[in-house]
């Protein structure tokens, strides 16, 4: 007991001892946490556009038939939109230009007529440039509904074509095929055709939120990648060994330098999510789950760095540059960067297994989808444990090695 | 390194000396534990030594090691905490190796900004911060000015008085001269020479007369039959001529050279030292 206790102390000593190492030398702290901060915060303060209400929506409702009645109560409903309604002959065009951060989406009169003969009006929809940055969901919820609309109508043509073949009644037909589509019809179940957000119609969205789950977790992996190459430093200078020939073991040296990148990354994480929620991002749901996803986010990149230290101890020289180049490409593929539904499917393919990729999920599922339980959380989270773990394992076996075979 | 065989008692000090590359390093991280002999076995207080630095060893490797942007307290309490020292302890002993190691000005700024004297009298500091009872020295006075250099030997001397065992390596000889009751000498990885300080200081004899003579003789000078001279060497009327221990031998010598008609025009004596030892085993070296 006394020993565990000793070694439990020996390891609290080394963590506290490499935290101090960091955060009281200036240019360590700058060098890790100055430029993603500064980074984040001028790129939150450029994004920042206050005084413009997100998420507006105004619906005119031309057609007054059962599908759009349909059509404007899940807009209505669309999580996270401020809906209003106008009246029919408002003029749509003025609004967004007196109010740029409302897009408009105009019903069309004849809608209705035109799903029954299997042919519909397009929605008509009205938005400022100006504004467009803060209209992201309505613009989502817009784009959604036309689809929906249009899935009514080919199911209408569909039954109209059907009943042609059998000689019955077409207008009948397409009355029963519409009112069973309606059954069906949900805008929120279609998919989204854009890449940056993933798949699933967003609750919530800001530039704000875009940057910190995107780039943020590539800057916060970067702080994890620069703690590694000081650590590696410690080596050059002898440091490392020299601590070894104290009581301190190799496995508590490991684990102080895990739980020390753990604890930096989480705090820089933490600091980008802060600022940016300062200049406007939404928190989510739940701030016990935006902590949550923080902490194994910053458990995987902790994996990840301690793979680089493992692998910077045994060739030092060539896994300083390519530990580098490796996040550069990790940040790449796993989406942070560019969204990874734009890359070739063999690089998606790739993107999946980093940690990148699943954090972001895990971020947009939390921040922009509004869920607090699924497997569009759980699923990154899961991922993103095992591949820290993988990683730990992984590099803390490198550099035990490495430490071994030194002489 | 083969056939190294040796015991250390406490409170004596093996001094290991050679040229770059001899493998004094090595066996030194031996002794350690640090470096695992690919036979044999290091034994401290009868029980094995492998695997790791015991506690009881205080080891300060030849390139300094410490962290730059701590303060030289800072750096003395971590190392002292990883060796599970109480914080009574802990205080205890920084303070007594900050006065030692004459560090009192120097013990609160940033460790960067020692010069390399000091430095080097921190990174001795920390290798005794767990009051060892084996001392592993590398090199510790290279690249010391002379007052720090004098600080590490008498700081070498106290941890002799107090019991401790010290192995040093050292290009000093000097060094080793005053701080060592035995000397290993290594050539290529084999111990050379491996006796007691007073044994091999015997074998320099008292030292080295340089005479000039007068005139160059005129017939073969043979100085064999002179009691004391253990070895001479004539060239161009200077006579180098090394002498036994004994305080009769130069006398005899002057008198042997009178006799046969040699006239001394100026005369040197050259104490003897472990350099002129190392130098006549070690070539070059």
């Amino acid at each position: 007991m006394t020993a565990f206790l000793n070694a439990a102390r020996r390891t609290a000593r080394m963590t506290a001892h490499e935290l101090r190492v960091v955060l009281t030398n200036v240019r360590f702290a700058v060098a890790l946490f100055g430029i993603p901060l500064i980074i984040t915060g001028l790129v939150n303060f450029v994004l920042h556009e206050p005084g413009l209400p997100p998420d507006r929506l105004a619906i005119e409702d031309a057609d007054n038939s059962m599908l759009s009645r349909k059509l404007v109560q899940q807009l209505e409903q669309w999580p996270g939109l401020r809906t209003e309604t106008l009246a029919r002959d408002a003029d749509a065009a003025a609004l967004v230009d007196q109010q740029p951060d409302v897009i408009a989406v105009v019903i069309p009169a004849g809608l209705n007529d035109a799903v029954l003969a299997g042919n519909p009006l397009q929605l008509r929809q009205f938005v400022n440039r100006a504004g467009l940055a803060q209209n992201q969901p309505a613009a989502t919820a817009v784009f959604n509904a036309g689809v929906e609309v249009s899935a009514v109508a080919a199911a209408v043509a569909s039954a109209r074509l059907d009943a042609a073949r059998r000689h019955a009644d077409e207008d009948a037909a397409a009355r029963v095929a519409e009112t069973n589509a309606l059954v069906r019809f949900n805008i929120l179940r279609n998919r989204l055709n854009t890449t940056t957000l993933g798949e699933r119609p967003i609750s919530s969205f800001t530039k704000q939120s875009r940057f910190a789950t995107g780039e943020g977790i590539a800057l916060m992996e970067f702080v994890g990648v620069m703690l590694a190459l000081l650590m590696v430093e410690d080596r050059e200078h002898g440091r490392l060994t020299r601590l070894l020939w104290t009581r301190l073991r190799l496995t508590q040296l490991v684990i102080a330098k895990g739980i020390s990148i753990f604890l930096l990354c989480a705090v820089a994480m933490a600091a980008i999510i802060g600022i940016s929620v300062y200049f406007g991002m939404g928190v989510g749901p739940s701030l016990a789950l935006l902590g949550l996803v923080t902490v194994v986010t910053a458990f995987a990149v902790t994996g990840y760095s301690l793979l680089l230290l493992g692998l910077g101890h045994w060739a030092p020289h060539v896994v300083q540059l390519a530990g580098v180049v490796a996040t550069v490409v990790l940040s790449v593929v796993g989406g942070s960067l560019v969204p990874s539904e734009n890359l070739p499917a063999a690089i998606q393919l790739l993107g999946s297994l980093t940690p990148n990729e699943r954090a972001t999920e895990a971020y947009h599922a939390l921040l922009l989808h509004g869920d607090t339980g699924g497997e569009g959380l759980w699923i990154p989270l899961l991922v993103l444990i095992v591949l820290g773990l993988l990683q730990a394992v992984v590099g803390a076996r490198v550099l035990v090695y490495a430490m071994r075979n030194a002489h | 390194m083969r056939g190294v065989s040796l015991a250390l008692e406490p409170g004596r000090c093996l001094g290991i000396a050679g040229p770059n590359g001899a493998g004094k390093s090595t066996l030194l991280g031996a002794l350690a534990g640090w470096i695992h002999p690919s036979s044999g076995e290091v034994l401290l207080h009868g029980h094995a030594v492998h695997g790791r630095v015991p506690a009881e060893v205080g080891f300060a490797a030849q390139e300094v090691s410490f962290y730059p942007h701590l303060s030289g307290r800072h750096n003395l309490e971590l190392f002292g905490q990883l060796y599970d020292l109480s914080r009574t302890e802990l205080v205890r002993r920084v303070d007594h190796l900050v006065e030692s190691f004459e560090l009192e000005d120097w013990i609160e700024r940033e460790a960067r900004s020692y010069s390399g004297g000091v430095a080097r009298r921190l990174h001795l500091a920390i290798a005794l911060i767990n009051q060892p009872d084996l001392v592993l020295l590398d090199e510790p006075t290279t690249g010391l000015d002379p007052g720090s250099r004098s600080t590490l030997v008498r700081v070498i001397s106290e941890l002799l008085e107090e019991g401790n065992a010290v192995v040093m390596v050292s290009q000093v000889l000097a060094d080793l001269e005053i701080v060592a009751h035995r000397l290993m000498v290594i050539v290529d990885g084999h111990p050379a020479l491996h006796d007691d300080m007073e044994s091999v200081m015997a074998r320099a004899g008292a030292g080295v007369v340089v005479i000039e003579l007068a005139r160059h003789p005129e017939e073969k000078i043979d100085l064999g039959g002179v009691p004391g001279v253990l070895g001479f060497e004539l060239n161009e009327g200077v006579l180098t001529v090394r002498l036994d221990g004994s305080p009769t031998r130069l006398p005899l010598l002057l008198d042997h050279l009178r006799r046969r008609g040699l006239r001394v025009a100026r005369l040197e004596f050259q104490p003897a030292s472990l350099q002129s030892v190392i130098s006549e085993l070690v070539p070059g070296w």
